[in-house]
């Protein structure tokens, strides 16, 4: 997936890391589906992810991304709600 | 034997155990098939540590709401609430689950929707899935006030998101869309429409549910194979 965002954003790996933090998101799902942990989900981390995935998809039609991402991740600079 | 079943209408307070009765419960109906009111002649319950069930013959308690949401010729959206108040079903067989609920914040609320649909999906797999079919609503009851409450998920109002972009640039972009996916090699367009199905699900539901789906809808576009999420 690092590689597809790096390719959408036309940025480095490196800096996919960096940015969108895309193993804390691995990491939580490892948490929900394997640990079984029930905290609850920040509505603006669904928010980001529901982003990603419309910048993925927009990308993998063809399409130039809008950003929607990077939107919320500017929006909220402290990141609180990252898990 | 018609006497010798439960009454039509069923109390909720009847189906509220007895450890539970001194604070808020939530109350959730679902309609049975093809169990007769002989075989439910004397009830039967059910134990699943934070969640009880009862299969009965009679009318099971549910709240009577909707809330529909109009759009006037202003294009300003309102809600209308149709509140008919505590109703029992039509005489059938039922499952009536019960679980506490503690508090009046959203959270919890989830949660004990959570601990009920788990029961759901456990007694479907253990009984059958005739055991719970319609979903008639849940309600909240307060045994010590006989209070009541109705149950509903989290309600946004269609003004948070604002009216639907049907600029000439939007219009177009979406026939781009189309023409896109069009392109698409099939392996791609298959994980493409596969991706937006999760993207449809994922839309209704909330918490972990909603973050799996969206994990879903992320690994099935963008990690083609079972590569490393770091990949």
């Amino acid at each position: 997936m690092k590689s597809e965002v790096a390719r959408a954003y036309d940025i480095s790996a490196e800096e996919v890391g960096h940015r969108f933090r895309l193993g804390q998101l691995y990491t939580k799902r490892g948490k929900i589906v394997h640990d079984g942990e029930r905290s609850p989900i920040h509505d603006r981390l669904l928010e980001f992810m529901a982003g990603l995935y419309w910048d993925l998809l927009l990308f993998a039609v063809g399409l130039p991304h809008r950003g929607a991402a990077a939107r919320v991740l500017d929006r909220d600079p402290d990141r609180s709600w990252m898990p | 034997m018609p006497d010798q079943v439960k009454p039509v209408e069923v109390p909720v307070e009847d189906l509220i155990p007895a450890s539970w009765a001194d604070g808020w419960v939530m109350v959730s109906s679902y309609r049975m098939h093809c169990l007769s009111a002989e075989a439910l002649r004397d009830g039967v319950s059910l134990d699943l540590a934070d969640v009880r069930g009862v299969l009965l013959w009679g009318g099971a308690p549910y709240v009577e709401q909707s809330l529909q949401f109009r759009t006037g010729r202003d294009g300003d959206a309102t809600g209308e609430l149709n509140y008919g108040g505590i109703r029992h079903a039509d005489e059938g067989p039922y499952l009536v689950l019960v679980t506490p609920w503690s508090s009046t914040n959203n959270r919890d609320d989830l949660a004990a929707v959570s601990r009920v649909q788990a029961a759901v999906a456990l007694l479907r797999l253990a009984l059958g899935p005739n055991v719970a079919v319609d979903h008639l609503g849940d309600l909240r009851f307060h045994p010590p006030s006989s209070e009541m409450q109705a149950s509903s998920p989290p309600i946004v109002h269609p003004g948070w998101f604002g009216p639907p972009d049907i600029s000439e640039g939007s219009i177009a972009f979406v026939d781009d869309l189309g023409s896109g996916l069009e392109q698409l090699e099939d392996g791609l367009r298959n994980r493409v429409e596969l991706s937006l199905q999760w993207a449809f699900r994922a839309s209704g539901v909330h918490g972990a549910d909603s973050f799996l789906m969206h994990w879903l809808m992320l690994e099935t576009l963008a990690m083609p194979d079972s590569q490393s999420v770091t990949s």
